[in-house]
């Protein structure tokens, strides 16, 4: 779940939110609502003047959906809660009168209803609502510079990205860096089209490497295949040396709705760019590129770069904990018995090597079990000779 | 069949921007809340077509297997004037060309009054649906003491 603390714009806002309820029988009310209120990382809390049908829905189901938008990106944001309580006196019930006793103090008019209570709801869950976000209109500039931003971090040389259309039955193409012939020769996006209606079918990273002369002999194995290269034509698109040899195709969501495909296609060997990063950091980088990108369309021109720059910093930053082989969760002692667990050292043996008492590194144990989420000295070991730790433990000093 | 009240008629006539929620609950559950970009109510068939966004359709389809009660809040930008309507759901079809124009002329008021938030609403009728609900209740939301009074109940209960 997104921080609140992340979201605290949305709390002070003037722009119109509303609360909708169910009753037991399910059916649904919407009311207008002036302000949430934040209170604390979990809870929120809402002016109960008017709220009539509403709180005799929250009685009968406690469930609710606050729907909000941001005031700078004009995103919306949806927040389940579950109501908890009302509260009548106490801090919480001061504030928000006083709250609402200062804006009608300086509208000039008495309150147009009392407060009668401040109903206080426990966050469930945080979205993005990215479905009504998707139309935010970009500045034709704003996808060149996700793909410059792109391109630099990972010395990528040919992209494209594209939106689904149609449905979510097509793609059309919305920016290209660096593919030779684009703009004169529609035929140059063939594959990459390709690849970007499979993502779109399939919603997963796709990774293609080496397969220049695997499309040649499938290309060979066509009918008049021979006849076809003697006239200089190809079936499909041609495979020649310029051709690229790896292609990634990136799906692109946020709240699990499509936001875009990023396309990446390479002629250079398996030492470059593409075949160095795993799925799991193209799943990250999808998630931290397509927030930004729903956020650009409220961000000046000259910072929009900067903006995707640091949606992919964040990505590396997040992939390489995730990645790290040694979490730095662990201290060095933890690291120590770690390894000697994995050496298949009892925790008798391992006091007597670092000089601690058997109690400790039952402690330490179970510090490592915790941080590391494994269930057992096996697991442990097993994480440990998976990641290869061995390798990364430097030697103790003489 | 009885028209629905006009004071509801006149406020869907009103030259300013109305913001339009479109809501649905089951029991147990977190209710679903979508925005509306325009809307038509057909008097003469207690239905009211909200337009809403092709993939909210989806998430609204995905969310009640079947469908029930159905909420539309229409709330005014200018002064809060709003009207709640409830209703079963009826049907869901593509925009026609008037409904476009509906779209269109929604789009316009919300630009010249709130200018800061017509990119919010600035949608293409192709990336819309209609969701069409028949209009059992309306209430008279904000402002005023009167808030959640029924309004009007129509013949189809």
């Amino acid at each position: 779940m997104i921080p609140p603390e992340d979201l605290l714009p949305i709390f002070e806002g003037v722009f119109p939110s509303a609360i909708v309820t169910g009753s037991a029988q399910g059916v649904p009310n919407v009311a207008n609502l002036t302000r949430v209120w934040h209170v604390g990382s979990s809870h929120v809390a809402v002016a109960d003047q008017l709220l009539n049908k509403t709180y005799r829905n929250l009685m009968e189901c406690p469930l609710a959906l606050l729907k909000m938008i941001h005031p700078q990106s004009l995103i919306h944001w949806e927040i389940s809660v579950r109501y908890l309580q009302t509260e009548n006196e106490g801090p919480l019930f001061e504030r928000v009168r006083d709250d609402l006793l200062t804006v009608s103090w300086i509208a000039g008019v008495r309150l147009p209803a009392e407060l009668r209570g401040v109903l206080v709801f426990e966050i469930l869950n945080i979205r993005q609502c990215a479905e009504e976000a998707l139309h935010l209109k970009h500045n034709p500039e704003t996808y060149g510079d996700f793909l410059n931003a792109l391109a630099a971090a990972h010395q990528w040389k040919q992209l494209s990205y594209w939106i689904p259309v149609e449905n979510g039955q097509h793609v059309k193409l919305q920016a290209s860096r660096g593919i030779p012939g684009a703009g004169v020769d529609s035929s140059v996006f063939g594959y990459m089209e390709r690849l970007a209606r499979l993502v779109l079918k399939e919603r997963r990273v796709i990774r293609l490497n080496n397969i220049r002369s695997l499309l040649r002999y499938f290309h060979s194995m066509e009918p008049d295949a021979r006849r076809r290269a003697e006239e200089n034509r190809s079936a499909g698109f041609p495979v020649t040396e310029a051709t690229p040899s790896h292609y990634l195709g990136l799906p692109v969501f946020v709240s699990g709705s499509w936001v875009g495909i990023l396309c990446c296609e390479d002629l250079q060997g398996p030492a470059d760019s593409v075949p160095a990063f795993e799925d799991r950091y193209f799943t990250i980088l999808a998630a931290s590129i397509g927030e930004a990108l729903l956020q650009s369309s409220a961000v000046p021109e000259e910072e929009r770069e900067t903006l995707f720059r640091q949606a992919v910093e964040r990505a590396k930053l997040q992939w390489g904990k995730e990645a790290a082989p040694f979490p730095s969760m662990l201290s060095a002692r933890e690291r120590q018995v770690a390894l000697q667990v994995a050496e298949g050292l009892s925790n008798a043996e391992i006091a007597k090597r670092l000089f601690i008492s058997p109690r400790t590194v039952t402690t330490h144990l179970e510090r490592i079990f915790q941080k590391l989420n494994v269930p057992s000295r096996a697991a442990l070991t097993r994480y440990v000779l998976e990641k290869n730790l061995f390798a990364d433990e430097p030697e103790p000093r003489e | 069949m009885r028209k629905p009240p006009q004071e509801l008629i006149d406020f869907t006539q009103r030259h300013v921007p109305i913001f339009i929620h479109l809501a649905a609950a089951m029991p147990n559950e977190v209710p679903f809340l979508c925005r509306g970009y325009g809307f038509e109510l057909d008097a003469g068939t207690e239905r009211l077509w909200v337009y809403i966004l092709k993939n909210q359709g989806l998430r609204l389809k995905e969310y009640g297997r079947p469908l029930g009660i159905l909420s539309a809040l229409l709330t005014s930008g200018v002064d809060n004037e709003s009207y709640q309507l409830k209703g079963r759901f009826a049907d869901v079809r593509s925009l026609s060309k008037e409904d476009a124009s509906l779209l269109a002329e929604r789009h316009r008021w919300v630009a010249l009054h709130t200018p800061a938030l017509a990119p919010i609403v600035r949608v293409n009728a192709s990336d819309c649906l209609a969701v069409g609900l028949r209009v059992q209740t309306v209430y008279v939301q904000t402002p005023g003491p009167n808030a959640g009074f029924p309004l009007w109940e129509g013949g189809d209960r």
